[in-house]
């Protein structure tokens, strides 16, 4: 198929496109649906298309379809090369990225153990976790879905980008509903891995239900302030939803980044080193190239509290004179390639998790949540969906009917704790923080 | 005719009683233009195109896609979605159950007054640059705008094993407009959006000099605007926040799916009282020319004005044929497909409180002190446990029953059947000020909501 995607290529530049692109998808994801203790349904659903971007004078066409037959993307490629022509100019687009001269190696992206799963083998795990979930408690309903994704890309361009990698996954999420009477409680647990020996559907199953029975007998508190403690996945996702707007070079072209201006001032605790490493072996958002074809490698974001580094696409590379850090993400074949983070690794700092607990005499305890501003602000105003009161240094209670409210700016300056314990979750790798104080609305 | 080659393939079917299968075609294509702080951003043209085949062997359910409309390829893709609902049917314990007999023939075509399809590129393109030229241009503190325009016509053909044949197309045309102000490390964000199934009418009413400059201006008014208070606090909240109330906080809820899941706070709640006798709620996907208007379901099912909520009492749920099976009740079309590679699951179309007799002074006047919210930013809810969070670009304090100082973006949350049951005034103005996609298992849906003002007792807000 390689000489058939050059040939359109080259038909579309004679068409008078000045520069293509293809993105190719082929694949496939296999889901067991899980509802009421029991499996709902089993789905096999083709994921396949193709993306065009095609550029004449610096008008931008992008077309796609999910036929791969030859007559369809002739077609889709002259649909982009046309829409391109309409566009007026982008000033600021200089060109499409590539060739490479090498790509690195990563391990572990493809297991055949996962694609070669016999037929029921996904439907039975999903079982064992529903099984393992139900085995201490006979007040839990457990629902949620098991998938298996497999998926090709290869990536075509008129300056000689071409290159394929194949990647697979296997998940599993566990949805728990826990009631004791009128108390109802709701949690979960999930994993996604690219080897099918790390994936432990018993442990997605124990974990979720024992989360959920945790968050039973949910009381109000009072408005105040309170200093707040982060578990490993709160953590990660609280850190990655601020970086992955404050150092993104496209939210710098548009002025919305919250560290525009600031690569080298001291944004944090100096005890905090957050790198992207997309190079990780088996990690999840591990990939040798990104959207565009790009060699991945690693980057370091911020280091000892530092701003190091915007991450970037082509298009951001070119129009701030910066590196092209491999960052390209299209959120489907549809959309445009913008920067994303691939995978987040946080430095482990100098407390045990035991200390930063104990050390906290009244505070809150939120497990899996994140602490996300409100889009396009530094306002961060956000449910304790799973939280827990710490009183005396000890988790004392589940939380409801709570919200923490405070600023991007802030909650980097108010981190005053981190744990030398970290967590790995498939390359994703984070340790547990303290936020010295943020203001607590409470129901009581 | 593809109908009758799809009928020949149903046909040729041998099945036991109560198994089933559908077929579903769907072909559906659209256009994306975005312009972003002046410059383009993407013209986007998409077609996708494929069969999703749905079986129930034994009482266990299995669904398979394909791209493409190749008839060798539907055969296989039906063969292998009756094997896997075979192989589900033997780990199921709670089966799945369809009516025996419910049969619909139809067509419905989507009618404009003027088709998008025949509004050049060009012309779509001056639209949405006017639009987001308005907006950056108001003051050099918007440091950022995106103007948007997407429309999307899509094609059904659905066919089952019961005798259903029905064919639909709906178009839907959606504008959306985004600033953001910043001054130091202060910055706002406020969106509008407008979604519509009728044509690019809709787009000739409307004046992006007026509307731009108002959201251009609230932007602006933001930076300076007070932090919000925290804590319980009487509100009052606009149409767009009751739309995503209802919505979110109470219409999933509704899902007759979640309900038979346990996963839903109205759970054997039917026909006992849930809220103040003020409080009425429906989902009608039968108005014309909403966001989640529609004739018939991806079922095949012609679609009704549902009552959800009857003077404060639980009267009735969304269905899908298999849920009113289940619950042994009519169905009343709410099973929607994003596309034909997912399956049909029970959502709602246009859903919204009905009107009261207050004023809006009069709403204030009736909290006295408290908050009014306004443009909804979305929100999130675990239906099972009643609870719901969501937030808005602003609003300003009430003081005095009157607005006083405006306030940044604010959240808001509490259990769901607390809201109506608190409610304490219902205003007189309905206005659909929410046009959304629904996400539920991974499926993005066009939907509408909205509501007069209302006003609330008790609840709890928080700012940063």
């Amino acid at each position: 198929m390689g000489d058939f995607y050059q040939k359109v290529i080259n038909m579309g530049l004679k068409k008078g496109a000045d520069q293509i692109e293809l993105f190719v998808l082929d694949g496939f994801t296999d889901i067991v649906q899980l509802e009421n203790n029991g499996i709902k349904t089993s789905e096999s659903k083709t994921i396949t298309g193709i993306g065009v971007r095609a550029y004449s004078d610096k008008g931008l066409g992008i077309a796609t379809t999910s036929l791969l037959d030859e007559d369809s993307i002739k077609e889709i490629v002259l649909k982009a090369v046309k829409l391109s022509k309409l566009s007026p100019p982008d000033p600021l687009f200089k060109t499409l990225p590539g060739p490479f001269d090498s790509y690195p190696k990563v391990e572990g992206l493809f297991d055949d153990e996962i694609i070669n799963l016999p037929d029921d083998k996904l439907a039975e795990m999903a079982i064992e976790a529903i099984d393992c979930a139900n085995e201490k408690y006979n007040n839990v309903i457990a629902s949620g879905n098991f998938t298996r994704t497999y998926a090709s890309e290869t990536i075509y361009n008129s300056l000689g980008i071409e290159k394929s990698q194949n990647l697979n996954s296997l998940s599993g999420v566990i949805f728990i509903k826990a009631q004791k009477k009128d108390d109802i409680s709701t949690s979960w647990d999930y994993q996604k891995t690219r080897n099918l020996n790390d994936f432990k559907p018993d442990k997605i199953g124990r974990e979720a239900a024992n989360n959920a029975i945790s968050l039973l007998g949910s009381k109000k508190i009072k408005t105040t302030e309170l200093p707040i403690i982060l578990d490993s996945r709160s953590t990660m996702d609280t850190l990655s939803s601020i970086v992955s707007n404050g150092l993104d070079a496209y939210e710098v072209i548009l002025g919305t980044a919250y560290f525009k201006d600031h690569i080298g001032d001291q944004i944090t605790n100096e005890a905090i080193t957050l790198i992207d490493n997309p190079l990780y072996p088996g990690g999840v958002g591990s990939a040798i190239f990104d959207d565009e074809g790009v060699p991945h490698s690693e980057l370091t974001l911020i280091e000892n509290g530092i701003a190091k580094a915007y991450f970037s696409n082509s298009f951001c590379a070119n129009v701030l004179g910066i590196r092209n850090t491999g960052h390209a993400s299209k959120t489907s074949l549809s959309s445009k390639p913008h920067p994303d983070l691939s995978q987040i690794q946080i430095k482990p700092g100098s407390w045990s998790i035991d200390e930063i607990i104990s050390e906290t005499k009244k505070g809150l305890y939120l497990k899996d949540s994140s602490l996300e501003a409100t889009s396009g602000s530094q306002n961060i105003s956000v449910l304790v969906d799973q939280g827990f009161m710490i009183k005396n240094g000890e988790i004392d209670h589940p939380l409801k009917e709570t919200m923490v409210g405070t600023t991007v700016l802030k909650l980097l300056k108010d981190i005053d704790a981190i744990s030398k314990e970290t967590f790995n979750e498939s390359g994703s790798i984070s340790p547990i923080i303290r936020i010295t104080k943020a203001k607590i609305a409470g129901g009581e | 005719m593809m109908m009758d080659k799809l009928e020949k393939i149903i046909n040729s079917i041998e099945l036991k009683k109560g198994d089933f299968v559908d077929i579903r075609l769907q072909k559906g294509s659209g256009i994306l233009i975005t312009i972003q702080n002046g410059r383009p951003e993407q013209i986007n043209y998409e077609v996708e195109k494929g069969v999703g085949v749905r079986a129930l062997i034994d009482g266990g359910w299995g669904f398979v896609s394909t791209v493409g409309f190749s008839l060798d390829d539907i055969e296989k893709t039906l063969k292998k979605a009756m094997k896997i609902a075979a192989a589900t049917a033997k780990k199921t314990q709670d089966k799945g159950i369809m009516p025996e007999d419910y049969v619909v023939e139809g067509k419905y075509v989507a009618e404009f007054k003027i088709n998008p399809q025949d509004i050049s590129i060009e012309e779509k393109y001056k639209f949405v640059e006017e639009s987001e030229k308005v907006i950056r241009e108001y003051s050099d503190k918007i440091v950022s705008t995106n103007s948007s325009m997407k429309q999307w016509l899509q094609k059904e053909i659905i066919i089952n094993t019961l005798g259903t044949k029905v064919e639909t197309e709906y178009g839907n045309l959606n504008i959306a407009s985004m600033a953001t102000s910043r001054e130091g490390d202060i910055m706002q964000n406020v969106y509008s959006a407008l979604g519509t199934t009728n044509g690019w009418e809709e787009i000739t009413k409307l004046n992006v000099i007026e509307s731009g400059t108002k959201l251009a201006q609230r932007a602006i008014e933001l930076l300076e605007a007070k932090i919000p208070p925290s804590g319980k606090a009487d509100i009052v909240m606009d149409p767009s926040l009751v739309g995503v109330y209802v919505h979110e906080s109470f219409g999933h809820a509704e899902e007759a799916d979640s309900v038979l899941a346990k996963d839903s706070i109205l759970e054997g709640k039917m026909g006992e009282k849930i809220g103040s006798e003020l409080i009425n709620i429906y989902d009608d996907p039968t108005i014309k020319g909403l966001r989640g208007s529609y004739c018939y379901d991806s079922e095949g099912t012609k679609t009704c004005k549902r009552q959800l909520v009857k003077e404060g009492m639980q009267v009735g749920y969304l269905h899908s044929l298999e849920t009113a099976t289940k619950m042994g009740t009519q169905p009343n079309g709410a099973a929607r497909a994003m596309n034909f590679n997912s399956q049909p699951a029970v959502r709602m179309g246009n859903t919204y409180i009905d009107v009261g007799n207050y004023t809006f002074e009069e709403l204030l006047e009736e909290i006295k002190n408290g908050v009014y919210l306004e443009n909804s930013y979305g929100g999130y809810v675990d239906t099972a446990k009643g609870e719901f969070y969501f937030t808005t670009q602003g609003g300003y304090i009430v003081k005095n029953g009157e607005l006083a100082d405006p306030i940044q973006n604010v959240s808001m949350s509490g259990l769901c059947l607390e809201v109506l049951q608190r409610t304490i005034a219902v205003g007189k103005d309905l206005r659909f000020d929410f046009p959304g996609s629904c996400g539920k298992l991974a499926q993005w849906i066009p939907v509408h909501a909205g509501g007069p003002p209302i006003a609330v007792r008790d609840i709890v807000i928080g700012g940063q």
